[in-house]
């Protein structure tokens, strides 16, 4: 009934703006130095209805972003035109199939053929039987292992992975510990999403806009500003996690089924081809290709060697894709159209004003990402950051991005947090309190420590 | 909704055993193991799998693992599969009592 609600909502609005009288009324009553052209008017329209459908979630998010293109391609492109704009149907189309969409896909095919392997799950038990029945240390080690292969695979399977180890462990324990030792496992993978431009498709998105900008920093420039993010952050959720802790000396088993992994040519091949491909990512500034390039190495090699095979082809998460393609699509809209400056024109713009852009829109993202979908909030705010600063846009986009991630005080934040509330362990409350906790610091870290580490790296304009 | 109940092909029984295997393939299978002669009756390839009474990370163990979308969406799938799995139980229970069957 409420999807239903959605749905009638988004076309009303979207008959709204189609009618003469929509555009009429919003223009006559906007100051001259306002000017809303008619094909900015109609990227205002499509922004709209996209962020109704992707905040309220009335159809699956990627509908959405179909819906999207569709609406570019039917009513905005000939309004452009008209209009004398130089614009063609494939500058849409190919948002859907770009580098950055490229590099995601070969970041999945990676994560599916550790998972089939079992190589995530061998290496998670190894280290977390190191840490031993002591609490202060498995916590550590669990947000270690979490974030580290969150950074590298898909932020859902490691959560499923290490939930499935942790907790016939956290049931032994009472629930004030309990709770912090599975939230660990969420609030680890998420942070792990800083590290690379695979880990979040924030991050993807905010890399792909750089590229058009001619700005993007390379994989490694982008390792070399997540990690110590992550690595404070992984701190900071140990330390709020510890003090929510009162008698961390409980003894407990360590309980966990051991799983061999047969070291036969599948597994080398999957480590080589592994290595290899972020040995290729890394050295991107030698070797002249693009990191989507590159990403092609392994989903070759996995499916021809059939490692993965089709039904793992068809498994991929091909509409987190087409939700990504969407949002870099509508970006193109609202970039094109002449909607980000009309946005822009609003706001300050001088050059002092680039940090307190990029905490005002990182504020943004954080509160609405803590309700709804991470990418789908990247998809609305980084056409605008994009648009606040033709001349440094890094800091900003990199700050939305990081702000998107950081976002974690509820279950509906990210499909982590929502799987581990789902163990039916954790209330609201016991998530709330060290995830708003850790976002708010985290936010205020990424402005601050973040912000200045950016500049030492070279993100111009920081 | 078609219903039957399953009966073992070599002693007719009705009392069965089902064993859960994730192979090495990654499908998720039950093979149904006659309680009474303990022959194999049959083999499911499964697909939205339900553990009634088990959270969702036991619905998630089990399914190869999917990248939800958002987390309303993860939750909302498996609260789907829940309902969609009761409803169907309690229809299928009233169809075989209907047909005089013992359930």
């Amino acid at each position: 009934m409420r999807q239903l609600a959605g749905i009638c909502f988004a076309l009303v609005l979207l008959g709204s703006f189609a009618s003469d009288f929509g555009f009429h009324t919003l223009t006559e009553n906007l100051p001259a130095e306002h000017t809303l052209s008619r094909q900015a008017y109609v990227a205002l329209a499509i922004l709209s209805v996209a962020a109704l459908l992707w905040i309220t979630e009335a159809v699956p998010l990627f509908v959405t972003s179909l819906f999207v293109l569709l609406l570019c391609i039917v009513w905005l492109l000939p309004v452009m035109q008209d209009s004398g704009i130089d614009v063609d149907r494939s500058e849409f189309l190919q948002q859907f199939f770009s580098d950055i969409i490229l590099l995601f896909l070969g970041g999945f095919t990676l994560s599916a053929a550790m998972h089939k392997l079992q190589l995530d799950l061998w290496l998670s038990q190894k280290v977390i039987a190191w840490a031993g029945p002591n609490l202060p240390k498995l916590m550590l080690s669990v947000l270690i292992t979490t974030a580290f292969l969150s950074m590298w695979l898909s932020n859902t399977a490691t959560t499923a992975m290490m939930l499935a180890l942790v907790l016939p462990i956290a049931l032994q324990l009472p629930t004030e510990l309990r709770q912090p030792l599975i939230l660990s496992v969420p609030f680890a993978a998420n942070i792990g999403g800083l590290g690379t431009p695979i880990g979040s498709p924030p991050n993807a998105i905010a890399m792909e806009y750089l590229q058009q900008t001619g700005n993007a920093p390379s994989f490694l420039t982008w390792l070399i500003i997540g990690s110590p993010s992550v690595v404070g952050m992984l701190l900071l959720a140990w330390g709020t996690l510890l003090w929510m802790c009162p008698n961390r000396d409980t003894s407990f088993e360590m309980s966990m089924s051991s799983v061999s992994i047969t070291p036969n040519w599948q597994l080398w091949l999957t480590i080589g081809t592994i290595l290899a491909t972020i040995a290729g990512w890394m050295t991107s500034a030698f070797h002249q290709q693009s990191s989507g390039t590159v990403a092609l190495v392994p989903v070759l090699v996995f499916f021809a060697s059939r490692i993965l095979n089709v039904r793992d082809l068809r498994a991929l998460p091909w509409d987190v894709l087409l939700l990504m393609g969407g949002g870099l699509c509508l970006g193109t809209a609202i970039s094109e159209s002449g909607l980000a400056d009309w946005i822009v024109s609003f706001l300050p713009s001088d050059s002092d004003s680039i940090y307190w852009n990029a905490l005002l829109l990182g504020s943004v993202a954080c509160v609405m990402s803590s309700v709804m979908s991470n990418t789908a909030t990247a998809n609305l705010i980084m056409p605008i950051a994009l648009g606040m600063s033709e001349t440094s846009p890094e800091p900003l986009l990199v700050g939305v991005a990081f702000a998107c991630t950081l976002a974690m005080p509820l279950p509906v934040s990210t499909p982590p947090n929502a799987m581990a509330f789902s163990t039916e362990q954790i209330s609201v409350s016991a998530m709330l309190k060290p995830g708003l906790a850790i976002t708010l610091v985290g936010i205020v870290l990424t402005f601050t420590l973040g912000y200045w580490w950016w500049s030492v790296v070279g993100l111009a304009g920081s | 909704m078609e219903v039957h109940r399953q009966t073992c092909q070599a002693c007719g029984s009705i009392n069965h055993r089902n064993i859960l295997v994730r192979d090495e393939k990654n499908r998720t299978l039950v093979f149904v193991r006659c309680s009474q002669c303990k022959e194999l009756v049959a083999r499911y390839e499964l697909d939205g799998y339900y553990h009634h009474g088990k959270s969702a990370d036991a619905f998630t163990r089990v399914q190869p693992i999917e990248e939800p979308e958002s987390a309303r969406s993860y939750l909302r799938t498996f609260e789907n599969t829940k309902s969609d799995a009761l409803e169907g139980y309690e229809t299928a229970l009233e169809t075989l009592r209907q047909a005089d069957k013992e359930v």
